[in-house]
């Protein structure tokens, strides 16, 4: 299953890995998008942070869902998360919401880093 | 994690999560549900599914208008009621109901009956109507009403194993689009001499209550010019087209009736008591 192989992927990962360094990317989930306009976590403008530290899944795809209902599309949120199965579960969440998944990173021993862009086509009326 | 999060405290992000993830939903849908006012017109077999699913959704404001008082003979299918409520007026058991299910609810009561000389005053704090009286006097008084007031109403009504349900939309047809007035007195028996099976209402209470929830919501296509019929007995559900009529002497072209009408009760039984209840 691509899921498990994702977290399995995710799970090798041991290295923290500091600011500057190279960031852990999740083949699957990481939008076509992103990739097709270059982008690195370098030339990605973060809008919006949210910390999302000791909530579980699904809480951590709904407040991801509902800061993103409230920003622009095209901008980019980055949701850091301490709980596993998050790490493969919002970003999948959110690119089924036809949202773009720019990367999946760890950033220190516990926490990852989930950066999503909003969809540009608005789905509300 | 207590608090809240843009806006939403975080027992309603619990509670509602199942919902806020719904495609069209999100959490502009579940403010859109918790800014709603829904009129309900009977707290019985209908009113009672239909109640509590709307409650559970965050329905944010309920009317319930109902008159009657709980007899034991309810209880075989308006949830809404239990034992220890007998007696109690039905309004008031509904209510303490739904702030079990959820304190998010304001519950306004009614307990009144309904009339050409109250309800447009009543309907008017309202966004929809959902009709779940036992009567015809009452559906043609709400049927009308809603037109006059350009309220959508949710309309239905059961008869021992089949129930009819359909949304009137003002200036998209109406009961008198279907059936012009009321049957004659005696041609139709109430529920009381018919019967209903209990879990009959169940089902078509909480089909009303779905096209509620994607009115408020603005999702899907609501029964709007059709009308859904289900037969318990064969367990089949069928649509019938049902359009405006223009010349529908309420919502047609040439309208003759501009103002409610109170018909006379004829359910065979006291009028007291009749309008007072819902199925």
């Amino acid at each position: 299953m691509r899921a498990d192989d994702d977290i399995r992927f995710l799970k090798s990962i041991k290295k923290p890995i500091t600011s500057g360094e190279t960031i852990a990317m999740v083949p699957s989930l990481v939008g076509t998008p992103s990739q097709a306009r270059g982008e690195t976590m370098e030339t990605v403008n973060v809008d919006r942070q949210i910390n999302l530290k000791g909530e579980v899944c699904p809480y951590t795809f709904i407040k991801s869902l509902l800061t993103l209902e409230e920003m622009e599309a095209g901008q980019v949120l980055r949701v850091v998360v301490d709980y596993l199965p998050s790490v493969e579960n919002v970003p999948q969440s959110l690119k089924n919401e036809g949202h773009d998944i720019v990367e999946v990173a760890q950033i220190n021993d516990t926490d990852w880093a989930i950066t999503v862009r909003k969809l540009a086509l608005d789905e509300e009326e | 994690m207590k608090g809240t999060y843009l806006g939403f405290t975080d027992e309603q992000i619990r509670r509602y999560s199942r919902q806020i993830v719904l495609p069209g939903v999100g959490g502009k849908g579940q403010r859109k549900l918790l800014g709603a006012k829904v009129f309900l017109v009977g707290a019985g077999g209908l009113g009672s599914p239909a109640a509590v699913y709307l409650a559970a959704a965050g329905v944010g404001k309920l009317g319930i208008c109902d008159s009657d008082h709980v007899d034991l003979s309810n209880l075989q299918r308006q949830i809404l009621h239990h034992t220890n409520d007998l007696g109690k007026p039905k309004v008031v058991s509904a209510a303490e109901t739904i702030a079990d299910i959820n304190p998010d609810v304001e519950v306004v009561q009614h307990p009144v009956r309904l009339s050409s000389e109250n309800i447009l005053d009543i309907i008017t704090d309202y966004d929809i109507v959902l009709e779940g009286s036992d009567n015809f006097p009452t559906k043609y008084l709400v049927n009308d009403a809603c037109f006059l007031a350009g309220k959508p109403n949710v309309h239905a009504g059961i008869f021992r194993f089949e129930g009819q349900v359909t949304v009137f939309r003002p200036g998209k047809g109406c009961l008198r689009c279907i059936w012009p007035a009321p049957p004659p007195p005696g041609l139709v028996p109430s529920c009381q001499e018919a019967g209903v099976l209990g879990a009959l209402p169940g089902i078509v209470g909480a089909i009303q209550a779905t096209e509620v929830i994607k009115l408020i919501l603005g999702l899907g296509e609501p029964l709007v010019g059709r009308m859904l019929v289900f037969d318990a007995l064969r367990m089949e559900f069928y649509t019938a087209r049902c359009n405006q009529r223009h010349d529908c002497a309420l919502c047609g072209d040439n309208p003759t009736i501009k103002e409610l009408i109170d018909y006379e009760q004829f359910c065979g039984i006291p009028s007291e008591q009749s309008q007072a209840g819902a199925l």
